[in-house]
């Protein structure tokens, strides 16, 4: 028997259980790390044979429904930052716009593949890195560097404290200003424009490491504001480009709810550091794929126009 | 064509029009063409994944024949790949093919070179490097050859591009004909539209079209609904999306938060 669906959107046809597997893959990644998986999913669609511009906005349609359970499930476990999660989320809705502007400005000049893909790498890349040796080093059981009054504290931190309007964040246990949330949202919305993903792998390691976001909230707060972002997305790619294919969401969202609730389990019983880690491993492993996709040279030397 | 294959031709016509009107529901296609091709109209609904169109048809005794399925020319923009600084494999430039049909499938009775000479494949647009000769490329200047090659390769991937040689087979049907049956297989990926079934009679120095009809893809049912409302009513086709996406992400969360409260 033939197992296959059409794509009513996509005008082709995929294995369900192939679809399936990659939504459960993908959503047990968003519960575990609070990222959407877009940065995943959307080049296994296109692997698959899906149109690259239908990949990329029906993923953002399933992701509403693995970030909805996500958030439920974080939420129930009082996780979620809500707070910080709203500032973060106007700060991408802006930073996205801007995005949007600078990736059009790039297409005009014939720069914008190159960008995107030197982002892609760098951002990768050195987030990936970055995470890998410093879990690394928490792992194996090197303290971290702890600022005591006495020393003198990093550019970051005396910056952060001159800012003004400082806001308790009682969910995360810190004190900042607003300013530093909306601010790093703007950044991370541009880079989600240019790079056409909802932003979590970014977002989360900027939650940590400039936010100094305890990880278990970091998780449930990135997962309630790619909920609002990709919902956003979802609407207006269905309106302006009508590159939403429903039937691939539906069936991939069947997936990655259910792997979304597993990946929420999992993460309460693994530590901080475990949880770093294996995220950082997953974007490395991303990042080689990406590097020897730049390196090799391609079996077809033509790909369609629009197709990036 | 030589005198012995006009003559063949002149009883393959009479044939059709004797036997025509008795052939039934067909008899019409075969009166007008000489062709039949199975199914006419294919349905793209939510469980389809491509289809095999079954063609027969007849040509003179002794020649060769080709059947080739094609969709409507057009243009195709390609992005074009090379190496950035001596190490990147990039998109490096565009180029454009004018005249190339958005599917291509020949299947021919026998090696094309040794049925038919080039010119004719040429002019009948039977082979890949016909289909070649046909397309126009800009920017002039650019290596024609080699990136109709890649295009090729490309749409092959994709099951839109097929050249099968010995594929077509040939039976001898009645005194001075042959029939000729072969399969053209639309892939799931192929777009709804219309599409040209060609039937060809070659010979060692000429050939000719000898028959043409056609097959229409079209999505029905559920997978024409959703394309219908994606299409048409974008913001709704949104909202709902979106509106369902959520419902299934909260009932999953609460039937999971429901099996934890159980299990505890």
């Amino acid at each position: 028997m033939d197992f296959s669906i059409y794509l009513p959107v996509a005008g082709n046809s995929v294995n369900v259980f192939l679809l399936l597997g990659l939504g459960g893959l993908v959503g047990f990644l968003s519960g575990l790390f609070g990222v959407g998986g877009g940065f995943l999913m959307t080049p296994l669609l296109i692997m698959i044979g899906v149109p690259p511009t239908v990949a990329a906005a029906s993923d953002s349609n399933q992701i509403v429904a693995a970030s909805a359970s996500g958030t439920y499930a974080h939420s129930r476990a009082g996780s979620v930052d809500y707070k910080m999660g709203l500032l973060l989320l106007l700060g991408g809705v802006a930073g996205g716009s801007v995005g949007v502007v600078l990736i059009k400005f790039l297409r005009m000049l014939g720069q914008a593949d190159f960008v995107i893909t030197v982002t892609y790498v760098v951002m990768l890349g050195g987030i990936g890195t970055y995470m890998f040796f410093e879990s690394l080093g928490s792992l194996r059981g090197r303290k971290p560097v702890i600022r005591t009054g006495d020393s003198r504290p990093s550019v970051y931190a005396r910056v952060m404290a001159a800012l003004p309007l400082k806001v308790r964040f009682a969910r995360s246990n810190i004190e900042m200003s607003l300013l530093t949330p909306l601010f790093l949202g703007v950044l991370v919305g541009i880079l989600s424009a240019i790079m056409g993903v909802g932003g979590g792998f970014i977002m989360v390691p900027v939650m940590v490491y400039l936010l100094r976001m305890p990880m278990h909230v970091v998780v449930g707060t990135s997962l309630f504001q790619i909920l609002f972002t990709c919902l956003n997305v979802t609407v207006l790619q269905a309106t302006v480009n009508h590159t939403v294919d429903f039937v691939l969401a539906l069936v991939l969202l069947v997936g990655s709810v259910i792997g979304a609730q597993v990946g929420a389990k999992v993460n309460k019983r693994l530590k901080g550091d475990q949880l770093k880690i294996l995220m950082a491993t997953i974007v490395l492993v991303v990042t080689v794929k990406m590097l020897l996709g730049l390196l090799l040279p391609p079996d077809i030397m033509v790909g369609y126009m629009g197709g990036e | 064509m030589d005198a012995n294959t006009n003559r063949r031709m002149m009883r393959l016509a009479l044939f059709l029009v004797l036997c025509a009107p008795s052939a039934g529901a067909g008899a019409d296609e075969v009166k007008k063409t000489g062709l039949t091709v199975e199914p006419r109209v294919v349905e793209a609904d939510i469980l389809y994944n491509g289809a095999d169109i079954e063609v027969t048809g007849i040509v003179p005794a002794g020649s060769g024949a080709a059947v080739v399925c094609r969709g409507k020319d057009g243009e195709v923009g390609l992005k074009q790949k090379g190496k950035v600084w001596g190490v990147l494999w990039m998109n490096t430039g565009e180029v454009t093919f004018d005249g190339v049909p958005s599917f291509y499938q020949a299947s021919t009775s026998a090696r094309l070179a040794d049925i038919a000479p080039a010119d004719v494949l040429k002019r009948l647009v039977i082979g890949y490097d016909a289909v070649e000769a046909h397309a126009t490329l800009r920017p002039e200047g650019a290596d024609k050859h080699l990136l109709f090659t890649q295009f090729v390769k490309l749409k092959e991937s994709e099951g839109l591009y097929s050249f099968d040689e010995g594929a077509v087979r040939l039976e001898p049907a009645m005194e001075g004909a042959s029939r000729v049956r072969a399969m053209c297989h639309l892939p799931a990926k192929a777009q709804p539209g219309k599409y040209q079934v060609l039937l060809f009679a070659l010979s060692k120095d000429d050939g000719k079209l000898v028959s043409a009809s056609g097959v229409t893809l079209a999505r029905a049912g559920t997978a024409a609904f959703i394309s219908s409302l994606a299409v048409n009513h974008g913001l709704l086709y949104g909202v709902l999306a979106v509106l369902i996406a959520v419902a299934v992400g909260l009932l999953t969360g609460l039937v999971f938060s429901l099996g934890s409260k159980g299990a505890h």
